[in-house]
Order: C-alpha cells, then structure tokens, then sequence
C-alpha cells in the first residue's frame, strides 16, 4: 500500500472543471450520500424532499470546477460536504419558497430505502442534523470497508468462513467456541483464529485506507477514525 | 453501490476494535519505506508489520521471483555496536542452513546501508499473542500447536542453534494452523555484554520467559534455557497466565489433561539438570497427553455439565474428606450410647432384687459420668427380643457406620494419592498430599472416638468441636491457600506449591490432633494411667484369698448376693499407687468370674468423722463405713443400715444426703 494521491486531495488540487477532479467527486459523492439525505431527513424534509435536495446538491458542486477554494470547511471531504449540505439547505428553501421544485437530472441512483431503514434505527430527536450526518458518516465508511472486505474474502473463496468470522470484527467473542466454528469449517482452531486475525488486520487497514480517500494528504487516517468514533458514541440531545 | 453490505450489530466496537490495537509507540523509529527501496532495489517493500525491541519487520515481495517475503531490518543503533555486523552475518549464516517446516526459513540476509538485514519467507498469519487475544485457546488447540514448537526447536537444537527467546511473539500460525518459529538466536546478538544488553533487554521486556540461568548471564546458557521458555509458554497458553510465584496447576482449567501439570513442572525446573533434556522429550509427552485429552463433547446440554475438570474432582474429594467424617461421627455416636445402653442393662440385670438396683444405677450413673472404668463387659443371660430390637438395632448401624467410615476415608485418601500423582508431584509429595487427605478424617475420626469413648458429655462435645475445627480449618486454608497462589508474585522457589502446601496442611491436622487430644479427654487418660497398676481382669479366676493377696487387706466390703449370678462384692482397697479405688467382684463358686472397676478416689481424703460423711457418694461411704447390712429403697432414695447402727439416706442420684445413729 504505496502511498498515492488520495481523492480528496485530487478533488482539491484540481483547478479547472473536467480534470480527473471530477470523476473523483462523483465516486465520492456516491459513496456518501447518506449521510446528506438523512441530514436533510431530520432537518425536516420528505423522503423525496430529502433525495431531492441531495440529487440538486451533488448537482451543483459537480457543475462547480474549483470548489474546494470556494467553500468553507476546506480540509476533510466529510466537513466540507456537511457545510456544503447545510448552505444547500438555506439557499434551496430560500429558492422553494419562491419557484417551484425543478427536476433536476437524476445523477445517482439513490435508494432511500436503506437509508430510511437506517433513519428508523436511530434515536428520535435526540440527536441534531450535524451529529446524525456524522454518525450516518462513520457507519458509511465501516459499511463501505465491511463491503470491500466481503469482496476480498469471496474472491479469496472464503464466503463460509467470513460469514462467520464477520461477527467477531466488533470484538465480541463468538457465539459458539472457536474450536466448534473450527470443525464446523472443517478448519483447526488455530487456523481459524488466525484468520479471524488477519481478517482484522485487514479490516482496519481497509479502515484506514477508506477515510484515506475523504482526507488531505496532511491528515492522519487514525485521527479520522477516532472523531468518526467519537462522532459514534456521541449522543447529544437537540438543542 | 456500498449500500446493500449487510451491517454488522455495533459499528462503534468495530471502529473502536480497529483503533484499540495501537499499541505503545514504537520504541525506535523504524526506517521507512522509502528510505529501504533505495537499499533493497530488489525487493518490492509494501509496508511495516511489526516492530520489536531489536527489528521492525516489513512485507516485501522480492521481484525476481515474485516471492512474498519478510524483511527484517535490525534496530540501526545495534548495527553501530563494534563486531555486531560480524556477529550478525555469523549467526546468520548458520540460521540460514536451518531448514524445517517448523522454523522460519531465512532467504538471504547481509549487511547493506548500515541496514543488518534478514530476507525471510512471509507467514500470512498471526503470532501466538495476537492468537490470545482472541481468546484462550481450547487445551486441544494448544497441545496442537506446542508439539509443532517442540518439532522445530529439537531440530534446531541438534543443529547447535539455541533460540533464546522463545516467547509467544515469535511463534508465528499460517492460515493453515502450521507453526513456525521466528527469530532464532537473534536475542544472543543483542545479549552482547555491555550496554547493548541493558538496552536491548529494557526494550524487549520479556524476562517471564526467560530461564533461571539466563538471568545470570549467558554462560552457561544451553538448549535447556529455551525447554524452560517452553514451558512458560505451554503454561500461558493454557491458562492465559505466567507461571510466577505459586501457581495453579493448568490442569485447574477445565479440559486440561492432569497429565499436562508434570510437563509443564518439568519444563520449569529451575535446574537445568532437572528439567526435560530435549525438546523432543516434551513433545512425546504432550502428544501422549493430547491422546488423552477426553473427545469435544456434543452440543447437548446434557454433555455441559458432565464437563467436570480434575479440578472439580479435587473440588469434590475435599467437600467428600469433610463430610463423611461429620456424618459419620453421629453413626458412632448411636453406636457408643447403645453400648452404654447395653452395658446398663447389664448391670441391672445381674442388681436384679430392689435391695441392689440402687447400687445398679448407681454404678450404671457413675459409669456415665465417666466416674467408673469398665473393662469388661459381663455377658448378659438373655435379653428380651425387645430390647435387642431397641438397642441392638443402632448397636449393628453404628458399628456398619463406623465400618463405612473407616472404608470411605480410606478410598478418599487413595483418591488423593491419585490426585497428586496427576498433578504432578514427586513421590514424596504425593505421600504427603495422601497424608493430608488420609489424616484429616482418620485423625477427625480418631479424635472424636478417643473423646466419645469417655462418654461424658463435656468430652464427647470437645471431640466434635475438635474434629468439626480440624477438617473445616484444613479445608478452609487449603482453599484459601489455592486462592491466593495464582495471585502471588516473585518467582517460584524451591520447594513446589504442592510439597509447601502439603507440608503446611500436615502440620495444621497434626496440630488439630494434638490439641484437641490433649485438651479434650485429658483427664480420661490420667484416670486410666493411675488405674493401670492393676487391671480388675487380672483378678478374673482368683480364689477370694488370692483376691486378698493382689489387692492388700479392703478399706471397705460390700457384699451383695444376686440369686442366678452368684456373690457380688463392691470392694474398696488401696492400690499400688496409694489410690483408693474401688472394684465389683462377682464370685461364682469362690471365683471371680466377673470384675468391674468402678472408680478411682484421685486424691486419697482423711477417713472423716460420723455425721460428716454428707456431700460423699455412695461408694465412698460404703468403703469408710464397711458393707451395710439393710438396704431400703425407695421414691426418695435408699436408706442404709450398718452394723453399728448407723443410718444413712442416700438420694436417687447417689449422694450421701445424711448419716446418723
């Protein structure tokens, strides 16, 4: 794992629109949609309200070419897209309240569906817009290594073995013994731990290498880890 | 889209599991990456996996070959110590030749850049600690695994390569469970004496490990240094604990093989000389345990309880050693009274007419009272059906109790000979472990039927007190003392946890013995050294004479003529010793066919005037006053006539209450 230009820090050095800026962008925006749509979810829009608002943001910032120099919250991908998201929001209501709802393009295909699902989960107004951003954030960015890491596995030819070991990636000892999981795997014990260790080992770096891509080059990929930690256990009453 | 990656419960224990396992900051700054592919052109260097007090370990591919290898690169501060690249490029050169699946294999190593390096084959897998963390492994996984460690050290071994640091961060599992040992003789290159040593050894911060005789320098430091390194890591592996100070057996764990104890006590050994002298030793006798290791047992709640260790067994002896001698005891205790009930009938039997069952009960009281000594027991004529049914019942029970009692408490001592054996003591600690055991309730039940034999109250509640005392304080320090062995710092000395313990709890019970011996029955043995001198069966045949001759001439003579059973005489003397004691002598025909001891006067008191005889029991007046020639008796007592006139009454419980003309 050489070290190379994360997408953030091309996304900010590009200058003009149409650099590989912006396919960079546009991965990254469709990797963090959530976060947006349920931001905008418990601001108060609808559900389709809600991906609206998100389609015509991502909308805007793709059409923009230098846009990182012009927003505020320049640094993280993850803060500049929740400020970028909290703007969008004055200005579009500001704009609702005098013309009507454009059908802007649809860019990406968003399910809200999962996001709802998630939304449901979460605690009801305990918790204001910027927190739930930021949780849905840290949950996108473990989904996303937890998804990558599936594809490793299945292409190594290890499904039954990784739908077992997935359950101990929190550090919860297993349901079953590990020498239990073993036969049933037709594995040894040992085997089996080692591979529940490297799998780790392999998560976190996937961890790292995920929050990577949101970062300038200048930031840490474990300080990322440990806000979107604490972004986790925070649970901040509305204000 | 990421969206549909199923999600797994808590994504804050995930991400906190991910960041918890930074650990320390590294204690020398490692070169990077870049700085290491100007030097190794040749290799392809991914990234920085571990990093220890002597090398930082990276994942490289060597491009040539497209071979995944470890790089490892000595701390550069070592390198700069005189004659260490030479040493370094010796030891090498002699790992290099080892090759066996067992021990990590070296691909190429020399100097270059100031870098001393090692090209290694890459092991995509986990070291023994990081396995732990996972949880401890299940005793059949760990007497997998340290055979595979044992293999590659013997080889090793017989090649003249001591490992010196065998620790579980340099056993290193593949995906496939396969072992290999990391690092050998490395810790000798940083063992240099000088300050290369403190430091290295400060940073590497793994003295648990190490062998008694690698403390003290590495002179004298042979193969034997790494069997002891073993065994701690067999022991750790097992319990998940370092075997410091006095520390519980592995075989407390559940599922580990009681045979497994003596591997790891001689492996520990703090003399090399007593320790096993090849690694192949130990592997033969784990793989002989690992035979012996009981099958997994099956998914059903019922195998889960059965799943009873040696532990609980231990567990199980010692609560069994503690209650059979309680419950037994009460068995003897019905078998002692109904004795005494016997005795008593006995007694009255032959006391049949009204005249004499005064004296009867009062012998049969006196006896009770442990005032009286029988030493003989007369046979009765008959007794009724219902009388053996009342007391002969209890009389066969407690005699099958104490039978049982005896029989348990032998099984129970050779179950704890057993058990010692298993954990792993020498000869002389098991006999001492058996002791222990054997003791605790056969001196439990010694004690009480040494105080019960008294049969007086007092003594028979010492004796229970004392046996009750001995057996919960001996169970109660032994398991405090297990307790508080795995918690004990400092390193082993030289006695073992068994023989201390042993030794400890022997002379607890011992002393338990003593005690209660001494402070309970004490003055039962005092009465039955002074009445020793003569023992009233030795006047069984004499003729009347000769019963004269033995005893000296009587102070006192009752005699009392029982139609079937002959002449009974209560016959008060003055023995050897200057005692006064008085005896019961049934004369059939002239001969003494029965003889009781009835009482001894421990100190000899003036012969007091008349009229001042009240407060004396009834023996005593009879011996002052000679045999009375009427007896009466009746609700209030007995009134007795004596030759010279003199009158007494005497109370139900045989006390002289007054004595007149």
């Amino acid at each position: 794992m050489t070290f190379q230009t994360t997408r953030w820090s091309l996304i900010l050095r590009a200058r003009q629109p149409g650099e590989r800026g912006e396919q960079a962008l546009g991965e990254l925006l469709g990797a963090y949609w959530q976060p947006v749509y349920v931001f905008y979810r418990r601001l108060g829009a609808s559900r389709d309200d809600a991906a609206d608002l998100t389609q015509g943001l991502f909308t805007d910032l793709l059409a923009r070419g230098d846009l990182a120099s012009a927003e505020p919250g320049r640094g993280r991908f993850r803060t500049f897209l929740r400020s970028c998201a909290r703007h969008w929001w004055s200005n579009e209501r500001a704009r609702a309240a005098t013309q009507k709802r454009g059908g802007a393009a649809l860019l990406l295909p968003l399910d809200p569906d999962d996001a709802e699902a998630w939304l449901a989960t979460q605690p009801v107004d305990t918790m204001d817009p910027e927190a739930l951003f930021e949780r849905r954030w840290a949950c996108t960015v473990i989904d996303r290594a937890i998804w990558q890491l599936e594809q490793d596995e299945l292409a190594a030819g290890r499904r039954e073995q990784f739908a077992v070991l997935r359950a101990v990636l929190d550090g919860s000892p297993p349901r079953q013994p590990w020498a239990e999981l073993a036969r049933s795997l037709d594995s040894t014990e040992g085997a089996l731990k080692v591979a529940a260790h490297r799998l780790k080992a392999r998560f976190r770096d996937l961890l790292a290498a995920e929050v990577r891509e949101t970062l300038p080059d200048e930031v840490a990929a474990g300080d990322e880890l440990q806000e979107l930690l604490t972004a986790l256990h925070k649970r901040a009453p509305l204000s | 889209m990421n969206s549909d990656a199923p999600r797994s419960p808590d994504p804050a224990a995930m991400l906190g599991q991910a960041l918890a396992t930074d650990g320390a900051p590294p204690p020398w700054p490692a070169p990077t990456i870049d700085s290491l592919a100007a030097a190794f052109p040749d290799l392809a260097v991914h990234a920085l996996v571990g990093q220890g007090g002597m090398a930082a370990v990276y994942h490289a591919t060597q491009v040539r070959l497209g071979r995944a290898v470890a790089l490892k690169v000595m701390r550069p501060d070592l390198a700069k110590e005189p004659q260490f690249a030479e040493r370094f490029l010796r030891e090498a050169k002699a790992l290099a030749t080892l090759s066996n699946p067992h021990v990590l294999a070296i691909h190429d190593f020399g100097e270059r850049a100031g870098h001393c390096y090692l090209v290694t084959e890459f092991v995509d897998g986990a070291n023994l600690r990081e396995l732990m963390q996972l949880g401890r492994l299940s005793p059949d996984e760990v007497l997998r695994i340290v055979p595979q460690i044992c293999a590659g050290l013997h080889f090793a071994h017989q090649h003249g390569v001591v490992h010196r640091d065998i620790k579980p961060e340099n056993v290193l599992v593949d995906r496939h469970g396969q072992v290999k040992l990391a690092d050998f003789g490395l810790a000798k290159l940083a063992g240099v004496p000088g300050p290369a040593l403190t430091r290295a050894s400060a940073v590497m911060g793994t003295p648990h490990y190490m062998a008694p005789e690698q403390w003290y320098g590495s002179a004298g430091v042979d193969h034997r240094a790494d069997i002891y390194s073993l065994g701690v890591v067999l022991y750790e592996l097992l319990t998940g604990r370092l075997p410091i100070g006095t520390y519980a057996p592995a075989s407390a764990q559940p599922g580990v093989p009681a045979g497994v104890d003596q591997v790891v006590q001689r492996s520990l050994q703090q003399e090399p000389e007593l320790r096993y002298q090849s690694a192949r030793d130990v592997q033969d006798d784990l793989e002989r345990q690992r035979r012996d290791v009981p099958p997994p047992l099956p998914e059903s709640g019922a195998g889960a309880r059965g799943a009873a260790g040696p532990h609980a067994s231990a567990t199980r002896l010692l609560v069994a050693g503690t209650l059979v001698p309680m419950l037994g005891l009460p068995l003897l205790a019905v078998f002692l009274n109904a004795e005494h009930e016997l005795f008593a009938w006995r007694i009255r039997e032959w006391f049949a007419d009204d005249a004499n069952r005064r004296l009867a009960d009062h012998i049969v009281e006196a006896v009770g009272r442990g005032e009286a000594w029988t030493s003989s027991v007369p046979q009765p004529s008959s007794p009724s059906a219902a009388f053996e049914l009342q007391h002969g019942l209890p009389l066969v029970l407690g005699i099958l109790g104490g039978l049982v009692l005896v029989t348990v408490t032998m099984l129970l001592g050779a179950a704890a000979w057993r058990r010692t054996r298993h954990l792993g003591a020498s000869r002389i600690q098991q006999m001492l472990g058996g002791m222990v055991f054997a003791l605790l309730p056969v001196g439990s039940a010694c004690v009480g039927l040494c105080a019960a034999a008294d049969k007086t109250q007092k003594e028979w509640l010492l004796g229970v007190v004392g046996v009750v005392l001995v057996v919960g304080v001996g169970a109660f320090l032994r398991w405090l003392w297990q307790l508080t062995a795995r918690r004990r710092p400092g390193i082993a000395g030289p006695l073992g946890r068994g023989t201390r313990t042993s030794l400890w709890l022997a002379g607890l019970v011992t002393l338990g013995i003593v005690v209660t011996a001494v402070a309970g029955p004490r003055h039962v043995t005092e009465r039955m050294r002074v009445a020793s001198p003569i023992e009233p069966i030795h006047l069984l045949g004499s003729s009347r004479q000769q019963v004269l001759d033995r005893l000296g001439p009587p102070l006192a003579i009752t005699t009392m003529l029982n139609g079937n059973a002959g002449t009974w005489m209560v016959w008060s003397y003055r023995g050897l010793d200057g005692q006064e004691r008085t005896d019961a002598l049934q004369f059939d025909n002239g001969i003494v066919s029965t003889s009781q001891h009835l009482g001894t006067r421990l100190v000899p008191s003036p012969r007091p005037a008349n009229g001042a005889h009240a407060g004396m029991t009834f023996t005593e007046l009879l011996a002052v006053l000679g045999p009375a020639t009427q007896t009466t008796s009746g609700e209030s007592g007995m009134g007795l006539e004596f030759a010279d006139g003199t009158t007494a009454s005497v109370s139900p419980d045989g006390i002289v209450l007054h004595v007149g003309k």
